[in-house]
Protein backbone atom coordinates (compact mmCIF):
# COMPACT_ATOMS: atom_id res chain seq x y z
CA UNK A 1 0.00 0.00 0.00
CA UNK A 2 2.76 2.32 0.73
CA UNK A 3 4.31 1.71 -2.31
CA UNK A 4 1.31 2.35 -4.45
CA UNK A 5 0.71 5.59 -2.26
CA UNK A 6 4.38 6.30 -3.17
CA UNK A 7 3.48 5.60 -7.34
CA UNK A 8 0.42 7.77 -7.07
CA UNK A 9 2.63 10.86 -5.60
CA UNK A 10 5.25 10.39 -8.29
CA UNK A 11 2.36 10.11 -10.82
CA UNK A 12 0.87 13.38 -9.35
CA UNK A 13 3.91 15.09 -9.90
CA UNK A 14 4.97 13.66 -12.91
CA UNK A 15 1.60 14.59 -13.96
CA UNK A 16 1.56 18.35 -13.34
CA UNK A 17 4.56 18.58 -15.56
CA UNK A 18 3.02 16.75 -18.43
CA UNK A 19 -0.29 19.06 -17.67
CA UNK A 20 1.41 22.33 -18.37
CA UNK A 21 3.03 21.10 -21.70
CA UNK A 22 -0.20 19.66 -23.03
CA UNK A 23 -1.91 22.55 -22.01
CA UNK A 24 -0.47 24.22 -24.74
CA UNK A 25 -0.11 21.57 -27.15
CA UNK A 26 -3.63 21.61 -26.34
CA UNK A 27 -4.33 25.33 -26.59
CA UNK A 28 -2.68 25.91 -29.81
CA UNK A 29 -4.47 23.05 -31.50
CA UNK A 30 -7.52 24.82 -30.56
CA UNK A 31 -6.64 27.98 -32.02
CA UNK A 32 -4.94 26.74 -35.07
CA UNK A 33 -6.13 22.87 -35.16
CA UNK A 34 -2.05 22.88 -36.00
CA UNK A 35 -0.21 19.77 -33.75
CA UNK A 36 2.82 22.15 -33.07
CA UNK A 37 5.73 19.53 -33.08
CA UNK A 38 8.04 21.98 -32.05
CA UNK A 39 6.74 22.27 -28.29
CA UNK A 40 8.75 19.42 -27.04
CA UNK A 41 11.68 21.45 -27.84
CA UNK A 42 10.37 25.06 -26.38
CA UNK A 43 10.06 23.09 -23.24
CA UNK A 44 13.71 21.79 -23.79
CA UNK A 45 14.82 24.96 -24.84
CA UNK A 46 13.11 26.81 -21.29
CA UNK A 47 14.95 24.68 -19.25
CA UNK A 48 18.20 24.99 -20.81
CA UNK A 49 17.95 29.02 -20.77
CA UNK A 50 17.47 28.53 -17.02
CA UNK A 51 20.60 26.37 -16.94
CA UNK A 52 22.00 29.30 -19.08
CA UNK A 53 20.95 31.99 -16.82
CA UNK A 54 21.44 30.37 -13.36
CA UNK A 55 24.02 27.89 -13.94
CA UNK A 56 26.65 29.81 -16.62
CA UNK A 57 26.00 33.22 -15.89
CA UNK A 58 24.94 32.86 -12.06
CA UNK A 59 22.00 35.09 -11.80
CA UNK A 60 19.89 34.23 -8.84
CA UNK A 61 17.55 31.64 -9.58
CA UNK A 62 14.06 33.37 -9.32
CA UNK A 63 15.26 35.83 -12.22
CA UNK A 64 16.47 32.88 -14.34
CA UNK A 65 12.94 31.55 -13.88
CA UNK A 66 11.31 34.53 -15.02
CA UNK A 67 13.29 35.43 -17.71
CA UNK A 68 13.59 32.00 -18.66
CA UNK A 69 9.85 31.78 -19.38
CA UNK A 70 9.09 34.88 -20.89
CA UNK A 71 11.77 34.67 -23.28
CA UNK A 72 10.69 31.37 -24.63
CA UNK A 73 6.84 33.07 -24.05
CA UNK A 74 8.26 35.93 -27.03
CA UNK A 75 10.04 33.20 -28.58
CA UNK A 76 7.04 31.23 -29.10
CA UNK A 77 5.31 34.44 -30.49
CA UNK A 78 8.44 35.13 -32.98
CA UNK A 79 7.98 31.44 -33.90
CA UNK A 80 4.52 31.83 -34.95
CA UNK A 81 5.23 35.46 -36.34
CA UNK A 82 7.94 34.64 -38.43
CA UNK A 83 6.71 30.55 -39.65
CA UNK A 84 3.35 30.33 -38.97
CA UNK A 85 1.40 33.45 -39.90
CA UNK A 86 2.76 33.85 -43.76
CA UNK A 87 1.41 30.25 -44.32
CA UNK A 88 -2.13 31.31 -43.12
CA UNK A 89 -1.76 34.63 -44.90
CA UNK A 90 -1.41 32.33 -48.16
CA UNK A 91 -4.15 30.40 -47.14
CA UNK A 92 -1.91 27.28 -47.78
CA UNK A 93 -3.27 24.02 -46.09
CA UNK A 94 -3.12 23.67 -42.42
CA UNK A 95 -0.25 20.77 -42.84
CA UNK A 96 2.08 23.51 -43.90
CA UNK A 97 2.19 24.53 -40.85
CA UNK A 98 3.04 21.20 -39.18
CA UNK A 99 5.62 20.70 -41.39
CA UNK A 100 7.19 24.29 -40.56
CA UNK A 101 6.72 23.39 -36.48
CA UNK A 102 9.24 20.36 -37.51
CA UNK A 103 11.50 22.51 -38.93
CA UNK A 104 11.77 24.69 -35.85
CA UNK A 105 11.70 21.91 -33.93
CA UNK A 106 14.93 20.73 -35.88
CA UNK A 107 16.59 24.06 -35.64
CA UNK A 108 16.35 24.64 -31.63
CA UNK A 109 17.16 20.82 -31.13
CA UNK A 110 20.29 21.81 -32.98
CA UNK A 111 21.50 25.52 -31.87
CA UNK A 112 20.87 23.89 -28.00
CA UNK A 113 23.54 20.86 -29.65
CA UNK A 114 26.25 23.09 -30.89
CA UNK A 115 25.60 25.78 -27.66
CA UNK A 116 26.16 22.77 -24.95
CA UNK A 117 26.82 20.14 -27.02
CA UNK A 118 25.00 16.29 -26.17
CA UNK A 119 26.12 15.46 -22.54
CA UNK A 120 24.23 15.17 -19.77
CA UNK A 121 24.58 18.36 -17.15
CA UNK A 122 23.78 18.30 -13.53
CA UNK A 123 20.70 20.55 -13.25
CA UNK A 124 20.43 23.39 -10.47
CA UNK A 125 18.00 22.30 -7.86
CA UNK A 126 16.37 22.63 -4.12
CA UNK A 127 16.12 20.92 -1.45
CA UNK A 128 18.85 18.65 -2.82
CA UNK A 129 17.72 15.20 -1.29
CA UNK A 130 15.31 16.77 1.65
CA UNK A 131 12.13 14.76 2.08
CA UNK A 132 8.83 15.44 3.63
CA UNK A 133 7.57 12.65 5.58
CA UNK A 134 3.79 11.55 6.51
CA UNK A 135 3.70 8.61 8.15
CA UNK A 136 5.55 6.01 6.21
CA UNK A 137 5.44 7.86 3.09
CA UNK A 138 7.99 10.02 2.28
CA UNK A 139 8.34 12.97 -0.68
CA UNK A 140 10.45 14.66 -2.16
CA UNK A 141 10.54 18.19 -1.14
CA UNK A 142 11.01 19.60 -5.32
CA UNK A 143 7.81 17.35 -6.07
CA UNK A 144 5.82 19.46 -3.53
CA UNK A 145 7.14 22.52 -5.31
CA UNK A 146 6.34 21.17 -8.65
CA UNK A 147 2.53 20.78 -7.46
CA UNK A 148 2.14 23.73 -6.24
CA UNK A 149 3.79 25.56 -8.97
CA UNK A 150 1.59 23.65 -11.42
CA UNK A 151 -1.86 23.82 -9.71
CA UNK A 152 -1.30 27.93 -9.32
CA UNK A 153 -0.69 28.35 -13.18
CA UNK A 154 -3.23 26.07 -14.05
CA UNK A 155 -5.62 28.05 -11.78
CA UNK A 156 -4.33 31.41 -13.03
CA UNK A 157 -4.44 29.84 -16.69
CA UNK A 158 -8.37 29.07 -16.18
CA UNK A 159 -9.20 32.35 -14.74
CA UNK A 160 -7.79 33.67 -17.79
CA UNK A 161 -9.12 31.64 -20.30
CA UNK A 162 -12.63 32.32 -18.55
CA UNK A 163 -13.03 35.21 -16.95
CA UNK A 164 -10.82 38.27 -19.29
CA UNK A 165 -11.84 39.28 -21.98
CA UNK A 166 -8.71 38.09 -23.80
CA UNK A 167 -9.22 34.38 -22.39
CA UNK A 168 -13.22 34.90 -24.17
CA UNK A 169 -11.78 35.95 -27.25
CA UNK A 170 -9.40 32.93 -27.48
CA UNK A 171 -12.44 30.68 -26.76
CA UNK A 172 -13.79 32.52 -29.72
CA UNK A 173 -11.54 32.12 -32.06
CA UNK A 174 -11.07 28.52 -31.60
CA UNK A 175 -14.89 28.36 -32.48
CA UNK A 176 -15.15 30.49 -35.23
CA UNK A 177 -12.04 32.64 -36.30
CA UNK A 178 -14.39 34.38 -38.92
CA UNK A 179 -16.91 35.39 -36.46
CA UNK A 180 -14.29 36.53 -34.46
CA UNK A 181 -12.53 38.77 -36.87
CA UNK A 182 -16.14 39.94 -37.29
CA UNK A 183 -16.22 41.12 -33.85
CA UNK A 184 -12.86 43.08 -34.47
CA UNK A 185 -11.11 40.60 -32.65
CA UNK A 186 -7.72 40.27 -34.63
CA UNK A 187 -6.98 36.45 -34.56
CA UNK A 188 -3.35 37.19 -35.29
CA UNK A 189 -3.12 39.22 -31.42
CA UNK A 190 -5.17 36.25 -29.83
CA UNK A 191 -2.91 33.20 -31.46
CA UNK A 192 0.23 35.52 -30.68
CA UNK A 193 -1.10 35.23 -27.19
CA UNK A 194 -1.95 31.51 -27.10
CA UNK A 195 1.98 30.81 -28.53
CA UNK A 196 3.13 33.16 -25.43
CA UNK A 197 1.30 31.37 -23.01
CA UNK A 198 1.73 28.24 -24.28
CA UNK A 199 5.43 28.47 -24.81
CA UNK A 200 5.65 30.25 -21.77
CA UNK A 201 4.05 26.92 -19.51
CA UNK A 202 5.97 24.55 -21.98
CA UNK A 203 9.65 26.44 -20.20
CA UNK A 204 8.11 25.96 -16.43
CA UNK A 205 7.08 22.42 -17.40
CA UNK A 206 10.75 21.98 -18.62
CA UNK A 207 12.49 23.82 -15.86
CA UNK A 208 10.37 21.91 -13.23
CA UNK A 209 10.84 18.83 -14.63
CA UNK A 210 15.01 19.04 -15.14
CA UNK A 211 14.90 20.26 -11.25
CA UNK A 212 13.11 16.78 -10.04
CA UNK A 213 15.79 14.48 -12.02
CA UNK A 214 18.12 17.06 -11.51
CA UNK A 215 19.77 16.55 -14.94
CA UNK A 216 19.34 17.60 -18.11
CA UNK A 217 20.67 16.42 -21.71
CA UNK A 218 19.21 18.03 -24.98
CA UNK A 219 16.89 14.87 -25.54
CA UNK A 220 14.55 15.99 -22.97
CA UNK A 221 12.18 17.53 -25.59
CA UNK A 222 11.86 14.34 -27.64
CA UNK A 223 10.40 12.59 -24.81
CA UNK A 224 7.94 14.91 -23.89
CA UNK A 225 6.80 15.60 -27.43
CA UNK A 226 5.50 12.22 -27.75
CA UNK A 227 3.98 12.06 -23.99
CA UNK A 228 2.06 15.27 -23.75
CA UNK A 229 1.10 14.57 -27.46
CA UNK A 230 -0.28 11.28 -26.24
CA UNK A 231 -1.88 13.34 -23.15
CA UNK A 232 -4.24 15.69 -25.13
CA UNK A 233 -5.12 13.25 -26.90
CA UNK A 234 -6.40 11.22 -24.37
CA UNK A 235 -8.36 13.83 -23.02
CA UNK A 236 -9.52 15.26 -26.44
CA UNK A 237 -7.55 17.42 -28.51
CA UNK A 238 -8.17 21.29 -27.78
CA UNK A 239 -9.98 20.15 -24.41
CA UNK A 240 -8.12 21.85 -21.82
CA UNK A 241 -9.39 19.92 -18.72
CA UNK A 242 -8.78 17.13 -20.34
CA UNK A 243 -5.47 17.89 -21.22
CA UNK A 244 -5.10 18.04 -17.55
CA UNK A 245 -6.78 15.13 -16.77
CA UNK A 246 -4.93 12.90 -19.69
CA UNK A 247 -2.05 14.29 -18.17
CA UNK A 248 -2.19 12.80 -14.96
CA UNK A 249 -3.67 9.62 -16.32
CA UNK A 250 -0.17 9.17 -18.81
CA UNK A 251 1.15 9.78 -15.55
CA UNK A 252 0.03 7.36 -13.20
CA UNK A 253 -0.01 5.22 -15.23
CA UNK A 254 3.49 5.45 -16.34
CA UNK A 255 4.78 5.07 -12.50
CA UNK A 256 2.70 2.34 -11.54
CA UNK A 257 4.28 0.58 -14.68
CA UNK A 258 7.45 1.51 -13.64
CA UNK A 259 6.80 0.18 -10.19
CA UNK A 260 5.05 -2.36 -10.30
CA UNK A 261 6.49 -3.90 -13.54
CA UNK A 262 9.61 -2.55 -14.89
CA UNK A 263 11.10 0.91 -15.46
CA UNK A 264 12.46 -0.34 -18.48
CA UNK A 265 9.11 -0.26 -20.07
CA UNK A 266 7.51 2.38 -18.42
CA UNK A 267 6.45 4.40 -21.85
CA UNK A 268 4.57 1.75 -23.12
CA UNK A 269 2.25 2.16 -20.70
CA UNK A 270 1.44 5.30 -22.07
CA UNK A 271 1.18 4.42 -25.96
CA UNK A 272 -1.40 1.08 -25.01
CA UNK A 273 -3.28 3.76 -23.11
CA UNK A 274 -3.17 6.32 -26.12
CA UNK A 275 -4.17 3.30 -28.56
CA UNK A 276 -6.94 1.58 -26.16
CA UNK A 277 -8.50 5.15 -26.51
CA UNK A 278 -8.15 5.63 -30.30
CA UNK A 279 -10.13 2.23 -30.73
CA UNK A 280 -12.86 2.97 -28.22
CA UNK A 281 -12.95 6.98 -27.90
CA UNK A 282 -11.32 8.56 -30.66
CA UNK A 283 -12.34 12.08 -29.67
CA UNK A 284 -10.38 11.09 -26.38
CA UNK A 285 -12.32 11.02 -23.25
CA UNK A 286 -13.38 14.41 -23.00
CA UNK A 287 -14.08 14.78 -26.76
CA UNK A 288 -17.69 15.30 -26.20
CA UNK A 289 -17.71 18.45 -24.33
CA UNK A 290 -17.03 21.22 -26.54
CA UNK A 291 -17.83 23.83 -23.64
CA UNK A 292 -14.53 24.46 -22.73
CA UNK A 293 -12.74 23.99 -25.93
CA UNK A 294 -10.09 26.46 -26.57
CA UNK B 1 -21.67 57.43 -46.57
CA UNK B 2 -20.87 54.62 -47.94
CA UNK B 3 -19.04 54.73 -51.66
CA UNK B 4 -17.90 51.33 -53.20
CA UNK B 5 -16.53 51.98 -56.77
CA UNK B 6 -15.55 49.43 -59.54
CA UNK B 7 -14.26 46.75 -56.54
CA UNK B 8 -13.14 43.72 -58.01
CA UNK B 9 -12.29 41.08 -55.51
CA UNK B 10 -10.53 37.88 -56.22
CA UNK B 11 -10.43 34.26 -54.42
CA UNK B 12 -6.92 33.57 -55.38
CA UNK B 13 -7.37 32.76 -58.89
CA UNK B 14 -11.19 32.76 -59.32
CA UNK B 15 -12.56 36.17 -59.50
CA UNK B 16 -15.59 37.09 -57.37
CA UNK B 17 -16.32 40.49 -57.86
CA UNK B 18 -16.54 42.41 -61.37
CA UNK B 19 -16.39 45.71 -61.11
CA UNK B 20 -19.22 46.57 -58.71
CA UNK B 21 -19.46 49.96 -57.90
CA UNK B 22 -22.52 50.60 -54.30
CA UNK B 23 -23.39 53.23 -52.91
CA UNK B 24 -25.43 53.87 -49.31
CA UNK B 25 -26.41 56.84 -47.60
CA UNK B 26 -27.05 57.61 -44.24
CA UNK B 27 -29.82 56.15 -42.04
CA UNK B 28 -31.37 53.86 -45.31
CA UNK B 29 -31.44 50.11 -45.87
CA UNK B 30 -29.71 48.98 -48.73
CA UNK B 31 -30.38 45.30 -50.14
CA UNK B 32 -27.78 43.25 -52.18
CA UNK B 33 -29.76 40.55 -53.97
CA UNK B 34 -28.93 37.49 -55.83
CA UNK B 35 -28.83 34.20 -56.16
CA UNK B 36 -26.22 31.28 -54.86
CA UNK B 37 -22.66 32.05 -55.49
CA UNK B 38 -23.52 35.90 -57.10
CA UNK B 39 -20.79 37.05 -54.59
CA UNK B 40 -23.19 39.09 -51.99
CA UNK B 41 -20.90 37.35 -49.03
CA UNK B 42 -17.81 38.06 -50.82
CA UNK B 43 -19.41 41.88 -51.36
CA UNK B 44 -19.71 42.83 -47.68
CA UNK B 45 -16.66 41.00 -46.59
CA UNK B 46 -15.00 43.06 -49.06
CA UNK B 47 -16.22 45.97 -47.48
CA UNK B 48 -16.04 44.68 -44.17
CA UNK B 49 -11.88 44.38 -44.48
CA UNK B 50 -12.29 40.05 -44.65
CA UNK B 51 -10.88 40.19 -48.43
CA UNK B 52 -8.87 42.78 -49.69
CA UNK B 53 -10.47 43.88 -53.13
CA UNK B 54 -7.37 43.71 -55.94
CA UNK B 55 -8.64 46.76 -57.25
CA UNK B 56 -10.90 49.47 -56.62
CA UNK B 57 -11.90 52.21 -53.55
CA UNK B 58 -13.83 51.64 -50.82
CA UNK B 59 -15.08 55.48 -49.40
CA UNK B 60 -16.49 55.44 -46.08
CA UNK B 61 -17.26 59.18 -44.76
CA UNK B 62 -15.14 60.20 -47.24
CA UNK B 63 -11.91 58.58 -46.13
CA UNK B 64 -10.36 55.18 -48.06
CA UNK B 65 -11.14 52.30 -45.91
CA UNK B 66 -9.95 49.78 -48.78
CA UNK B 67 -6.51 48.87 -46.88
CA UNK B 68 -8.02 48.45 -43.56
CA UNK B 69 -8.11 45.31 -42.09
CA UNK B 70 -11.89 43.94 -39.80
CA UNK B 71 -10.62 44.77 -37.01
CA UNK B 72 -9.74 48.67 -38.11
CA UNK B 73 -13.61 48.53 -39.75
CA UNK B 74 -15.27 47.35 -36.57
CA UNK B 75 -13.41 50.35 -34.81
CA UNK B 76 -14.40 52.39 -37.40
CA UNK B 77 -18.21 51.84 -36.95
CA UNK B 78 -18.86 49.37 -39.78
CA UNK B 79 -20.01 45.38 -38.61
CA UNK B 80 -20.66 42.36 -40.30
CA UNK B 81 -22.95 39.87 -38.91
CA UNK B 82 -21.96 37.03 -40.45
CA UNK B 83 -23.57 34.25 -42.65
CA UNK B 84 -25.22 31.32 -40.77
CA UNK B 85 -25.23 33.03 -37.78
CA UNK B 86 -21.85 32.13 -36.20
CA UNK B 87 -22.49 32.44 -32.40
CA UNK B 88 -19.92 30.54 -30.70
CA UNK B 89 -21.72 27.68 -29.22
CA UNK B 90 -19.88 27.16 -26.68
CA UNK B 91 -20.09 30.37 -25.16
CA UNK B 92 -22.31 31.62 -23.38
CA UNK B 93 -25.30 34.48 -24.14
CA UNK B 94 -23.61 37.31 -22.41
CA UNK B 95 -20.10 36.20 -23.59
CA UNK B 96 -21.07 35.94 -27.09
CA UNK B 97 -22.78 39.69 -26.79
CA UNK B 98 -19.65 41.19 -24.28
CA UNK B 99 -17.41 39.47 -27.63
CA UNK B 100 -19.47 42.15 -29.74
CA UNK B 101 -18.27 44.73 -27.91
CA UNK B 102 -14.44 43.77 -27.77
CA UNK B 103 -13.37 47.47 -29.60
CA UNK B 104 -15.39 49.10 -26.94
CA UNK B 105 -14.52 50.47 -23.78
CA UNK B 106 -15.46 49.06 -20.96
CA UNK B 107 -17.40 52.10 -19.61
CA UNK B 108 -19.98 51.74 -22.38
CA UNK B 109 -20.55 48.10 -21.81
CA UNK B 110 -23.53 48.91 -19.96
CA UNK B 111 -25.64 51.26 -21.96
CA UNK B 112 -24.76 48.58 -24.84
CA UNK B 113 -26.48 45.99 -23.16
CA UNK B 114 -29.19 48.00 -22.03
CA UNK B 115 -29.74 49.01 -25.73
CA UNK B 116 -29.51 45.55 -27.48
CA UNK B 117 -31.72 43.58 -24.07
CA UNK B 118 -34.39 46.30 -24.84
CA UNK B 119 -34.40 45.10 -28.56
CA UNK B 120 -34.11 41.60 -27.86
CA UNK B 121 -35.56 40.79 -24.61
CA UNK B 122 -35.16 36.98 -24.92
CA UNK B 123 -31.80 37.45 -24.59
CA UNK B 124 -31.47 38.90 -21.52
CA UNK B 125 -33.53 35.71 -20.04
CA UNK B 126 -31.03 33.59 -21.71
CA UNK B 127 -27.79 35.64 -20.85
CA UNK B 128 -26.38 32.49 -18.48
CA UNK B 129 -27.31 29.63 -21.20
CA UNK B 130 -24.56 28.70 -24.00
CA UNK B 131 -25.30 30.59 -27.39
CA UNK B 132 -25.34 26.59 -29.04
CA UNK B 133 -28.64 25.53 -27.44
CA UNK B 134 -30.80 28.43 -28.44
CA UNK B 135 -33.10 28.00 -31.20
CA UNK B 136 -32.70 28.96 -34.35
CA UNK B 137 -34.39 32.18 -34.44
CA UNK B 138 -32.53 33.07 -31.43
CA UNK B 139 -29.29 32.65 -32.63
CA UNK B 140 -30.05 34.79 -35.42
CA UNK B 141 -31.49 37.33 -32.74
CA UNK B 142 -27.90 36.70 -31.26
CA UNK B 143 -25.99 37.38 -33.72
CA UNK B 144 -27.16 40.56 -34.77
CA UNK B 145 -27.46 41.58 -31.27
CA UNK B 146 -23.92 41.02 -31.03
CA UNK B 147 -23.48 42.76 -34.26
CA UNK B 148 -25.16 45.83 -32.61
CA UNK B 149 -22.68 45.83 -29.52
CA UNK B 150 -20.05 46.94 -31.49
CA UNK B 151 -22.50 50.19 -31.81
CA UNK B 152 -21.82 50.17 -35.57
CA UNK B 153 -22.87 53.06 -37.89
CA UNK B 154 -23.25 50.66 -41.05
CA UNK B 155 -24.94 47.04 -39.94
CA UNK B 156 -24.00 44.97 -42.57
CA UNK B 157 -26.81 41.50 -42.38
CA UNK B 158 -25.82 38.38 -44.20
CA UNK B 159 -28.61 36.26 -44.81
CA UNK B 160 -30.78 36.90 -41.72
CA UNK B 161 -33.48 34.99 -42.67
CA UNK B 162 -31.64 31.77 -43.44
CA UNK B 163 -32.74 28.96 -42.59
CA UNK B 164 -35.83 30.30 -40.05
CA UNK B 165 -39.47 29.50 -40.62
CA UNK B 166 -41.50 32.26 -43.05
CA UNK B 167 -42.33 33.71 -39.01
CA UNK B 168 -39.53 34.01 -37.68
CA UNK B 169 -38.11 36.11 -41.35
CA UNK B 170 -40.71 37.90 -40.58
CA UNK B 171 -40.00 38.69 -37.01
CA UNK B 172 -36.23 39.09 -38.09
CA UNK B 173 -37.44 41.90 -40.80
CA UNK B 174 -39.51 43.69 -38.42
CA UNK B 175 -36.76 43.96 -36.37
CA UNK B 176 -34.17 45.59 -38.56
CA UNK B 177 -36.94 48.11 -39.51
CA UNK B 178 -36.69 48.60 -35.53
CA UNK B 179 -33.22 48.91 -35.91
CA UNK B 180 -33.21 51.31 -38.78
CA UNK B 181 -35.56 53.50 -37.31
CA UNK B 182 -33.05 53.58 -34.60
CA UNK B 183 -30.81 55.57 -37.00
CA UNK B 184 -28.75 52.62 -38.06
CA UNK B 185 -27.77 52.33 -41.66
CA UNK B 186 -27.86 49.07 -43.08
CA UNK B 187 -26.96 47.17 -46.37
CA UNK B 188 -28.96 43.80 -46.03
CA UNK B 189 -28.17 40.79 -48.34
CA UNK B 190 -30.83 38.29 -48.71
CA UNK B 191 -32.21 35.50 -51.39
CA UNK B 192 -35.52 36.09 -50.04
CA UNK B 193 -35.44 39.01 -52.28
CA UNK B 194 -39.02 39.92 -51.87
CA UNK B 195 -38.37 40.52 -48.15
CA UNK B 196 -35.51 42.43 -48.61
CA UNK B 197 -36.75 44.37 -51.61
CA UNK B 198 -39.87 45.53 -49.35
CA UNK B 199 -38.15 46.88 -46.47
CA UNK B 200 -35.13 48.71 -48.79
CA UNK B 201 -34.74 52.16 -49.87
CA UNK B 202 -32.73 50.48 -52.66
CA UNK B 203 -31.65 47.77 -53.61
CA UNK B 204 -28.89 45.96 -55.87
CA UNK B 205 -29.25 43.09 -57.88
CA UNK B 206 -25.76 40.72 -58.41
CA UNK B 207 -25.68 38.11 -60.99
CA UNK B 208 -22.17 35.95 -61.25
CA UNK B 209 -20.27 38.87 -59.38
CA UNK B 210 -21.84 42.06 -61.35
CA UNK B 211 -24.03 44.48 -60.88
CA UNK B 212 -26.90 43.71 -63.11
CA UNK B 213 -29.83 45.87 -62.09
CA UNK B 214 -30.06 48.58 -58.91
CA UNK B 215 -32.58 50.92 -57.95
CA UNK B 216 -35.25 51.81 -55.30
CA UNK B 217 -36.45 48.26 -53.99
CA UNK B 218 -40.00 48.81 -55.36
CA UNK B 219 -38.49 49.01 -59.16
CA UNK B 220 -36.70 46.34 -58.59
CA UNK B 221 -39.83 44.57 -57.11
CA UNK B 222 -41.91 45.46 -60.48
CA UNK B 223 -39.45 44.37 -62.61
CA UNK B 224 -40.24 40.94 -64.11
CA UNK B 225 -36.63 40.10 -64.83
CA UNK B 226 -35.59 40.47 -61.62
CA UNK B 227 -38.53 38.83 -60.05
CA UNK B 228 -37.56 35.71 -62.49
CA UNK B 229 -34.30 35.73 -62.19
CA UNK B 230 -34.05 35.68 -58.22
CA UNK B 231 -36.99 34.91 -56.66
CA UNK B 232 -38.02 31.64 -59.36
Amino acid sequence: MTLFLQQIINGIALGSVYALTAIGYSMVYGVLELVNFAHGNVYMAGAFVYYLLAVTLLLPWWLSFVLAVVIMGFFGVLYDAATLRPLRKAGLPKFTGLISSIGVSTVIYNVFFLLLGAETKLYPTFFEGRLLRIGSLSINYIYVVIVAVSTGFLLLLTFFINKTKVGMAMRAVAQSAEAAECMGISTNRIVSVTFFIGSALAAISGILSCMSYRSIDISVGTAITIKAFAATVLGGVGNLPGAVIGAFAIAIAEVLTAGYISSNIRSISSFIILILVLLFRPNGLMGRSVQKKV
Amino acid sequence: MLRVEHINTFYGRHQALWDVSVEVSQGEIVAIIGSNGAGKSTFLKTVAGLLRPKSGTILYNGTDITAWPANRSVRGGITLCPEGRKVFPALSVWENLRLGAYTRPAREMEESFTRVYELFPILRERSRQAAGTLSGGEQQMLAIARAMMSNPNLLMLDEPSLGLSPVLTEKIFELILEIRRQGYTIILVEQNAVMALSIAERAYALQNGRISASGTGEKLLASSDIVNSYLG
